[in-house]
């Protein structure tokens, strides 16, 4: 469907500014995602974060 | 308007199992997974995905739009004789998984000095924080990872 303004203007001729788009062929595997997993495992050990989040847990009374 | 199929394929089972016992172990807490809601996000994911009609969408898109759809249909919960219990656990392991993919994958559009280990502590617990208390969607968590993992 197209819009004329009052002006003359149709939205049609706007083209929405794209996203910029990524060239290189990659596949995403269960494997790949399980290093990935392993590696911020690791650096939220190293740097405290698991630490961190249980001091905030709700324990069973 | 390509149509994206890479991610159609991928078995996110045994990466969310494994997230799921660090957190058995790290936060001592006791986990259950729900594998058709899990399914659900994997599908609701890749809709997302291929609605930015890119072939190739690069790994910040990918990783915003599944954290989106873990925190939001919630395939993790407790099981009955969890002693411990972490209000944020879907957050949580949703942000992994999509750390994860920006950590391992990078396509032109990634910083490629992204590294998990460098993002402030305190950074992660407001971010685990904001998933579960605040309004996102699968743009703005897209836009998040962009500007996290992303070059500029």
């Amino acid at each position: 469907m197209t819009y004329l303004f009052g002006k003359g203007f149709k939205i049609d001729d706007y083209k929405m500014p794209g996203y910029e788009e990524n060239k290189r062929n990659y596949e995403i595997t269960t494997e790949g995602i399980l290093e990935g997993v392993d590696s911020v495992i690791s650096a939220f050990r190293k740097n405290g974060v698991f630490d961190e989040l249980r001091k905030s847990c709700i324990s069973q009374s | 308007m390509g149509e994206t199929d890479f991610i159609k394929f991928v078995d996110f089972e045994p990466a969310i199992k494994r997230i799921c016992d660090a957190a058995e172990r790290d936060i001592q807490v006791r986990l259950r997974i729900d594998r058709n809601i899990l399914s659900e996000v994997k599908q609701y994911a890749n809709n997302d995905l291929n609605k930015f009609g890119l072939p190739r969408p690069n790994v910040a898109k990918f990783a915003g739009v599944f954290s989106f759809w873990f925190r939001k249909l919630k395939p993790i919960s407790y099981a009955d004789d969890s002693q411990n219990y972490y209000p944020a656990i879907n957050e949580l392991v949703g942000l992994i998984s999509s750390l994860a993919i920006c950590e391992e994958y990078k396509d032109d559009l990634s910083n490629p000095d992204f590294c998990v280990a460098k993002i402030p502590v305190r950074l992660v617990k407001d971010w685990i924080n904001g998933l579960r208390m605040h309004s996102y969607s699968p743009s703005s968590l897209t836009m998040a990872f962009e500007l996290i993992a992303s070059k500029y």
